[in-house]
């Protein structure tokens, strides 16, 4: 962005004073849309106009073109063309009488005003060569026959990658020949020296000797042809591959921000090109482009029906922008103490013990390949349901593994930034002894089965639990290694659901890191956000895989493996307790030394022992869930 | 201090007032004008309704996660001056209380940019003001709204392009005084010399959209609004195809994009390709039939089958072309016997679809890339664009299918090195990273790590094992993933811990020519200079070699980039992460939390 005219210099259509750093803002009346930051840069050919234009006319006072090969095969006139020299036409470089520029300008003037100039006026020619920073770029394939080197043109997708590599503002030599009708160079190359052109003037538009239209030439015509037809999708920010439905509550501003009537609202991802007057319009998208095909719209037939393509925010279908303002619970912690006291003492080991019941129930679930191809044929979809259901309960499982880290990482933000009165950071690895779980909706201790482990011996911690519950909907429970039925995957729902007990701890944090004027550390509040509303996808995927259970419940056998939790001090059984024992043991470190700004490397090599470790447990549990015994995953912690 | 002896803006708070609010107008000499911006893109709509204006924001609801949506925002509002409908009009700032995208008839409101006109003055001390271009400016300076001509000139030269003749583009020129209200249609015909026959005929012109400019609304005056100031404004056409009269009803390709059939016809569904009323255009051109095989030889612009018409039968276009275009507007003016001109470009594109996504490779990436100096690290400011790069990575890659992206660019690894057997897990056996069935498994160590553990059902497979209800197995994965990394403590434990993992997991751009090997496969690959043990293998990459068209996982995977070729982000922004990775383990590491002054009271509510 060279200032050629004295203006200062203005980077784009970036305004002067933008509200937040981070987004660009557009003048009055124009929305975010208009943005160059809006448009997409990738072009083949492109979105909004195609950039590969620009090289078109990378060195003043020429213009080239690319042709790409054929399905016929090189011919030898592929490459980077000379399609004319037109200094006159460059406004860098037109008035060749003046010497009033910088001197490679004046140089370059004189180039095409002299031999070099006249040469290229006559005949075919092709740039032969680039060269920058001492280092000369043959534009030929090389190939040995009979050790001899041939030359083959490269075709114009290679040649304009290698023109797009010229750096600005740095003397550029290059060199064109004619070529035999082989493609092989011909002659002496006309060598002419100069930079590469600046796209940008000081005002920040692209230059004025790119004519009207040249920018969009290369488009597809009509725009719906690419729109629908590319052989690949780049451009999801503009134009989604995958979208949620249109929900009734599009932007979850519900009460609670659910809607009870449709479980699979908002987690069945569709094909955003989907022919909108389709009966199976609504169904999950296809993991192929083959597949996808025939329920898309047609060539043509877009040209027609591209204004019935919905707008997309936050991923879900909608027709307009919420009215409401955004919702958010008045609730929050009183004090810091009160916060750090309750993400110590509960939350950290409330995350923890919910995901090793989720990790158990994964586990009480049937393999794929274990399902017989008489179940199979007995039950179709039976497999594909225990794969998705494997996948949706292990992936919640894990991400409560990431909040209990997340949950350490504000304890020891906030104890870094207050040790005064907060101390020193400990890390919270402990599994809670009881969970708080809404009474009404679940069965609570009345949901167990003879293959069910409820920790005895838990009387005074429940107690201690009820003396510290805040609602009289909420009943305590022991920790619990449970299977998958459907009682526990109701349970599990309800834990998860917003405004539930999860939800509301966190929404406190939220709160009270929100209206706080303290200066918390830097993206504390980001992190609160980004686990309560983690908690949102836990509880669909909960209730997703609730649903498409359902039909076996009254089977189980069908879907559950008859596990009873093991002995710890069964040998088979014992590694697995030992690998959680060091998994936890690992964090701890690591913890202890990220929270100290310590030294990175060791702490990262603790973490990758504690992902070794539940690797192994992985493979263990596996193994043991084959045999019928199921982790007591509990005895970790005496 | 400024002069407010002129000032007549209603805002109130002078402390908060423009630079040039109050100046006296005959003040300073005239450098010249500008347009601001400079550059804008419109998008195209069928309906009458212009699109609202509206900005991003971050959102904080936590239900949904830190992430960017977008707010309703000062509008501008077209009102007739005389009350029936018709020009002249004014404006008047209205904020709308949501956004509707579509009008109440299913047409989707065109997005049509403002153009503001500013002076760019001297002071006597030298300093430089910014100064909207008014009638009452204008006067000051010894001329009129009448001597202030605005030149639009607007092209499509898509069919141009293909067949060589200008005669197939689509041209309209208008030019007006600045106090011509009325609105100034973009009406392209194509230039033609006799005895050619021009694509789009006098008689029935292309209608690419129109430009209007406004009458000063001095109701309220504000430095703010400055409803006085001289504005143009683009509407873009509707996106309509417009073709000769054949061009009505045809067989569509059924095949995936990219695929070319057998050349029979009766195969596809038959669909109507342009409204009657549009079917407007010369059946005797070149561009009627157009073919990209035409005698074999090689042809720009590529991809070479991007019309319509070009995946079936035998490939002959159907003549169409589109009512969108990229035009430049000037403003010329004279002033004391200098002539001063202004210049802004718009480009009529679809619209955008996801408009609170932004992309992480903008045009304003690209542009940056090509003609900005690699970006100076800053304490203040690094941390916060290398979070938004990261925050427009989760927004694009939100809305990704990975699992379409992952197999279409595994199948595709194994035509281009004609591999028989694409579906053989080891057909790629002893490249790393893989670029068959293995990609992104737990064999594509170290590159895959996360993926493998959150998809236990998948196998060695290039189309995932997906059932009703899994949900696409990898697209669900990369958004939980990517979502965490746009929270800053997050995301720089994630770069702090393991800076190693991001050098290796990111997919080098190309390197500068001065870097590459003179003679590739002779002389080595230029290496990225990484300095910890293992990573002296990564490279830049180099257009030249084989391995830098072949898909893989590093990031971001399997996503196409301009000739199409594997994505990289931006050298600049590259350059950018990898410095800021270096920062983080060295001088940064404890600097980048802001220093606390706490106060010991107890914390406010």
């Amino acid at each position: 962005m060279k200032d050629h005219t004295g203006a200062a210099p203005k980077p784009l259509n970036k305004a002067a004073k933008a509200e937040d750093p981070v987004y660009a803002e557009p003048i009055l009346g124009n929305p975010v849309s208009t943005l160059m930051e809006s448009g997409v840069g990738n072009c083949f050919p492109g979105l909004e106009f195609d950039l590969r234009q620009l090289d078109v006319r990378f060195f003043p006072g020429l213009v080239f073109e690319f042709p790409g090969v054929t399905p016929a095969g090189p011919d030898g006139r592929q490459g980077a063309r000379l399609v004319y020299a037109d200094p006159a036409g460059d406004p860098i470089i037109a008035d060749h009488f003046t010497a009033d520029g910088p001197e490679w300008i004046t140089a370059l003037k004189r180039q095409f005003a002299g031999p070099e100039g006249s040469a290229l006026g006559d005949g075919t020619w092709y740039l032969h060569f680039v060269e920058q920073g001492g280092k000369r770029i043959m534009l030929y394939d090389y190939a040995l026959y009979q050790n001899t080197a041939a030359l083959t043109p490269y075709e114009g997708e290679t040649v304009w990658w290698i023109i797009r590599l010229i750096e600005a503002e740095k003397p550029l030599t290059i060199g064109l020949t004619q070529r035999a009708a082989d493609g092989s160079p011909t002659g002496v190359p006309v060598v002419l020296t100069g930079r590469r052109r600046q796209f940008l003037t000081g005002e920040g538009m692209i230059d004025p000797v790119y004519h009207p239209g040249e920018l969009t030439s290369s488009m597809c015509s009509p725009w719906t042809h690419d729109f629908r037809d590319c052989a690949c999708h780049y451009w999801a920010s503009n134009h989604p591959d995958v979208v949620l439905g249109e929900v009734d509550d599009p932007q979850q501003m519900l009460a609670n921000r659910t809607d009870k009537n449709d479980s699979a609202q908002a987690v069945t991802f569709i094909d955003w090109m989907r022919r909108r007057h389709e009966p199976l319009k609504d169904v999950s998208a296809l993991t192929t482009l083959p597949r996808a095909r025939p329920d898309r719209y047609d060539p043509y037939e877009i040209n027609l029906h591209w204004e019935q393509l919905d707008f997309v925010l936050q991923g879900q279908e909608v027709e307009a922008t919420p009215v409401v303002p955004l919702m958010q619970k008045p609730t929050k912690y009183k004090t810091l103490e009160e916060m750090v006291a309750e993400l110590s003492e509960q939350l950290a080991g409330m995350e923890l013990t919910l995901a090793l019941e989720y990790l158990y129930a994964y586990f009480s679930l049937r393999e794929p390949e274990d399902v017989t191809a008489e179940q199979e044929k007995a039950w179709p979809g039976l497999r594909e349901d225990l794969r998705a259901a494997r996948q949706l309960i292990l992936s919640v499982a894990l991400s409560e593994m990431t909040h209990l880290r997340w949950v350490n990482q504000v304890l020891w933000l906030v104890h870094k930034a207050y040790p005064d009165r907060l101390g020193a950071y400990k890390p919270c690895l402990d599994a809670a002894k009881t969970l708080t779980i809404p009474k009404d909706k679940v069965s609570g201790r009345s949901c167990t089965d003879a293959y069910d482990f409820i920790e005895p011996g838990l009387e005074d911690a429940i107690k201690a639990a009820e003396a510290h519950r805040n609602n009289s909907d909420e009943v305590v429970r022991a920790r619990s290694l449970r299977r998958a039925r459907q009682c526990v995957l109701a349970e599990f729902v309800e834990v998860e659901r917003p405004d539930g007990i999860l939800d509301t701890e966190y929404v406190n944090l939220v709160g009270l890191l929100r209206d706080s004027k303290e200066p918390y550390p830097e993206g504390l509040f980001q992190l609160a956000v980004r686990i309560d509303s983690d908690g949102m996808q836990h509880y669909q995927k909960f209730r997703d895989v609730k649903r498409f259970l359902e039909p076996y419940a009254k089977q189980e056998a069908l879907y559950l493996r008859p596990i009873s939790v093991g002995d710890p001090d069964d040998a088979r059984v014992k590694p697995a307790v030992d690998k959680i024992r060091l998994a936890l043991a690992a964090l701890g470190e690591a913890y202890q030394i990220e929270a100290e700004l310590g030294d990175m490397p060791t702490a990262n090599a603790r973490i990758m022992e504690a992902r070794e470790a539940m690797h192994d447990l992985n493979t263990i549990a596996l193994e043991l869930a084959r045999q019928d015994i199921g982790v007591p995953f509990f005895a970790a912690f005496p | 201090m400024p002069d407010n002896t002129h000032k007549t803006c209603s805002h109130a708070d002078p402390e908060t007032c423009a630079p040039w609010c109050g100046r006296d107008p005959k003040r300073g000499r005239m450098l010249g004008i500008y347009f601001d911006p400079p550059m804008a893109i419109a998008r195209v709509g069928g309906s009458k309704e212009p699109m609202p204006a509206y900005r991003w924001m971050l959102d904080e609801n936590p239900a949904r996660g830190m992430q960017t949506m977008i707010k309703p925002a000062p509008s501008l509002i077209e009102t007739s001056v005389k009350g029936n409908g018709h020009h002249p009009y004014t404006l008047k700032v209205e904020t709308p209380d949501q956004i509707t995208f579509k009008d109440r008839h299913g047409k989707i409101k065109p997005v049509a940019p403002f153009f503001e006109l500013w002076a760019r003055l001297q002071d006597p001390d030298g300093s430089i003001v910014k100064v909207p271009v008014t009638e009452a400016f204008l006067q000051a300076r010894g001329t009129r709204l009448k001597h202030l001509r605005f030149t639009v000139e607007a092209a499509n030269r898509k069919a141009e392009a293909r067949t060589k003749l200008a005669s197939c583009a689509a041209i309209a020129r208008v030019v007006f005084s600045a106090d011509s209200y009325k609105t100034h249609h973009l009406d392209a015909i194509s230039p033609h010399t006799e005895g050619q026959v021009p694509l789009v005929r006098e008689d029935a012109p292309l209608p690419l959209g129109k430009v209007r400019t406004y009458v000063a609304n001095q109701a309220d005056p504000s430095c703010k609004t400055r409803l006085d100031q001289v504005r143009l404004r683009f509407v873009p056409g509707k996106g309509d195809a417009y073709g000769p009269p054949e061009a009505a009803r045809a067989p569509a390709s059924p095949l995936p994009p990219g695929a070319f059939g057998p050349a029979i016809t009766e195969y596809g569904r038959i669909h109507k390709m342009t409204r009657k009323e549009n079917r407007i255009l010369s059946s005797d051109t070149p561009w009627s039939g157009y073919n990209f095989r035409t005698g074999n030889t090689p042809k720009w612009p590529t991809p070479m089958d991007s019309y319509d018409g070009a995946r079936v039968g035998s490939g002959n276009g159907w003549g169409l072309i589109d009512d969108t275009c990229d035009l430049v507007m000037t403003a010329e003016l004279a002033v004391d016997g200098m002539a001063h001109m202004a210049q802004a470009r718009t480009m009529a594109g679809p619209p955008d679809f996801a408009p609170d996504k932004r992309p992480m490779y903008s045009i304003r990436d690209e542009l940056e890339d090509r003609d900005l100096p690699p970006s100076r690290l800053d304490p203040d400011t690094t941390p916060v664009e290398i979070l938004d790069l990261f925050r427009r990575i989760f927004e694009t890659a939100s809305l990704v299918n990975l699992d379409q992206r992952r197999s279409w660019a595994l199948d595709g690894n194994s035509q281009l090195l004609a591999e028989p057997d694409g579906t053989d897990p080891d057909w790629d056996a002893g490249i790393t990273p893989r670029l068959g069935p293995k990609s992104m498994r737990a064999d594509d160590a170290p590159y895959a790590s996360l993926v493998p553990e959150y998809t236990p059902g998948q196998g060695d497979t290039i189309e995932p094992r997906s059932g009703a209800h899994d949900r696409l197995p990898y697209t669900q994965v990369v958004q939980q993933v990517h979502a965490r990394m746009c929270d800053s403590p997050i995301l720089r434990a994630f770069l702090v811990r393991d800076p190693d993992r991001v050098r290796r997991i990111i997919r080098p751009p190309f390197a500068h020519v001065a870097e590459l090997p003179k003679i590739p496969g002779v002389q080595p690959d230029p290496r990225v200079g990484f300095q910890g043990d293992g990573l002296e293998d990564i490279t830049f990459r180099d257009p030249r070699a084989i391995r830098a068209q072949t898909y893989d996982m590093r990031m971001p995977p399997y996503m196409r980039h301009s000739m199409g070729v594997p994505l990289s982000i931006t050298r600049r922004q590259y350059d950018q992460l990898m410095a800021y990775l270096d920062k983080l383990e060295g001088e940064w590491r404890h600097t980048v939390q802001p220093e606390l002054h706490v106060d010991t009271a107890e914390v406010s509510s």
